[in-house]
């Protein structure tokens, strides 16, 4: 069979090369270049980055964009990085995976006098690191999520406490009882204004009737907080400030009432798991076969393998 | 170009490339210490909730932990082979406070049940008309249920009620304590009966349905660890039946022997672990109750 390394390694090239000119615009008709050049300077062009305009016509694409966007999960998980630096910290353990295993197969084939696996092999699994690093900021994003939503839950009769006798609205509640935890997810969310990350610019139809320096209402903030961060806590806080407000309803009561019906929740959700982890546990209990099986059949082995002998 | 040169060569570009990268990404060790003690804490905090489960101090249970393992390397040592040293050492490392943590939660658990009476029995004091919620405070810690009087033993010579609510907390290491202590410190400037209305309504219902999450909780880790203690049964059985055979014990004296005991050691401790983390548990949030003085302190400051 003939090597078709060479022929595929010519297509790629020639593909990448077609790609950038399609890019640069050697393709585009002049006029359109023309038009688009006068529609910048009008701004008549929309120029924003290729995944929001995509997103705008695939609402599935919008979700997808948003759900694995890094600098979103970066805001949430309260890093203070940005993608450039979050990348080039990838890259540093992608290197240094890199590095302590080529060396290990450095020394390996030293001693052994052959090549025990192939150098490349070494940087390819190197740079499984990168999907790695992605996964733990995801997962770190989600703890974080997951302690904000259990920080507000678990505080709801103290907030009804501290209201109880108007000394404090809801909002100074949750500020007061933000500060008394030992988690400071919360807190660093609230404080320095570190909640304008994400939860500045509103996509919703609400925009469009506020000015850019319009003052928000505690209740939008918390929306927005919600919306953006996605916490569903801030969003049923947001949700019954607005009924105390338009209803005028004691924030004692509402909050009492909030914090019940989010205890049967946990309830509910505890059973829930309950039952979605025994068959877990089942199948985690069946893998006892595996050491069961090797400490009685590694006998017979060993006596099959001599009897051969 | 030999093996070792091309070798040579690329150690050196991946370690100029992370030079640059670090010195760009501006890399600390500081952070790396910071990283480090938060790793850390939650490991101790562990330890410290099991110690207080058990009535214990901390320096107490981590020499029992250091000793259990100690006994199990002597007795391993005894014994004689490499396999049953680590065994026994693993058995004294993981085994023994891995039983006693049952013990602990069902004690903290026995606590908490004793928090619901604790506070009908404050409202009723309080309801009599006769005393603040300070006084009445200090006189059921006279003499309280026996499942709370280590925790609530400051409360008894205490000068200020909030000083002695932060210690209390300090002892009892228990969610649901810190909870309670921070709703009474809320409430020490109320007048007593905003304070009846307020725990008849919100407070009592709240405790009760908290308590009702940590039996599900209790139960579900019981669970895993009666699922634990099967694996591990039929395991030593499997073992004992293994060593008791000559002809099958007589695979297991030469080091390949050996060493497939400890891979069969490592995958059922793996099986245990897996168990652990399949486990539903409802976190809880904790209190920092001395902020929460603080934060009273500087509300009439």
């Amino acid at each position: 069979m003939p090597d078709l390394t060479l022929p595929i390694l010519l297509l790629v090239a020639g593909g990448a090369m077609l790609v950038a000119m399609w890019r640069m615009g050697i393709f585009t008709p002049r006029a359109v270049v023309a038009w688009t050049r006068i529609g910048r300077y009008h701004h008549l062009t929309d120029d924003r980055p290729l995944d929001e305009r995509l997103a705008d016509r695939v609402p599935s694409m919008a979700r997808f964009f948003r759900e694995t966007s890094v600098p979103r999960l970066l805001a949430i998980a309260n890093r203070r990085e940005g993608l450039n630096t979050w990348l080039v910290k990838v890259a540093v353990y992608v290197l240094l995976v890199g590095a302590a295993l080529t060396a290990l197969d450095f020394f390996a084939s030293v001693s052994q006098g052959t090549l025990p696996v192939p150098p490349l092999f070494c940087l390819v699994l190197a740079g499984l690191f990168a999907p790695l690093s992605y996964l733990a900021l995801r997962r770190e994003a989600r703890r974080r999520q997951d302690a904000i939503n259990r920080e507000i839950s678990q505080s709801l009769s103290e907030m009804a406490i501290l209201t109880y006798s108007g000394a404090y609205t809801v909002s100074g509640a949750l500020d007061f009882i933000a500060r008394c935890h030992r988690e400071r997810s919360l807190v660093d969310l609230m404080t320095d204004d570190n909640w304008r990350r994400l939860a500045t610019t509103e996509d919703g139809p609400l925009a469009l009737n506020l000015r850019p320096n319009q003052l928000l209402s505690t209740v939008t903030i918390y929306q927005r907080i919600g919306r953006a961060y996605d916490l569903q806590m801030f969003e049923e806080l947001a949700t019954n400030m607005r009924r105390i407000a338009e209803k005028g309803l004691v924030p004692s009561d509402v909050l009492t009432a909030l914090s019940e019906s989010t205890g049967k929740k946990l309830a509910a959700d505890m059973t829930v798991k309950t039952e979605q982890s025994r068959p877990r546990m089942a199948l985690a209990i069946g893998l006892m076969v595996l050491p069961l099986l090797s400490l009685l059949l590694y006998p017979v082995v060993v006596a099959l393998g001599n009897a051969f002998q | 170009m030999s093996p070792l040169l091309f070798f040579v060569a690329v150690l050196v570009l991946i370690a100029l490339g992370l030079v640059v990268v670090l010195a760009v990404s501006g890399f600390t060790p500081r952070g790396m210490d910071r990283k480090a003690s938060e790793l850390i804490e939650p490991l101790v905090d562990r330890e410290r909730y099991v110690a207080s489960g058990l009535g214990w101090s901390l320096q107490v249970w981590l020499t029992i932990r250091l000793g259990a393992f100690g006994l199990g390397l002597i007795v391993g040592f005894l014994i004689g082979t490499p396999v049953v040293i680590l065994g026994l050492g693993a058995v004294g490392l993981f085994g023994v406070p891995w039983w006693l943590t049952a013990r602990a939660a069902q004690r903290k658990l026995e606590m908490d049940r004793a928090l619901i009476p604790f506070m009908i029995n404050l409202i009723n004091l309080l309801s009599q008309g006769q005393q603040t919620l300070n006084h009445a405070l200090k006189d059921l810690a006279q003499n309280p249920d026996p499942r709370l009087a280590y925790s609530l033993a400051p409360l008894r010579t205490a000068e200020s009620v909030s000083d002695a609510l932060v210690e209390v907390a300090r002892r009892g290491l228990s969610p649901m304590l810190e909870r309670v202590c921070v709703d009474l410190m809320l409430s020490l400037d109320q007048t007593p009966e905003a304070f009846i209305e307020q725990a008849t309504k919100i407070l009592i219902p709240q405790y009760d349905q908290d308590l009702e999450i940590q039996a599900r909780n209790h139960a579900a880790l019981a669970g895993g660890r009666q699922n634990g203690l099967i694996v591990i049964m039929v395991m030593a059985l499997a073992f004992v039946i293994v060593m008791r055979v000559p002809s099958l014990r007589v695979a297991y004296s030469s080091v390949v022997g050996q060493a497939m005991l400890v891979v069969d050691g490592v995958l059922t401790m793996g099986i245990l672990g897996v168990l652990g983390m399949m486990t539903p548990k409802t976190p809880w949030v904790r209190w920092d109750v001395a902020g929460v003085r603080e934060q009273m302190r500087r509300r009439y400051a």
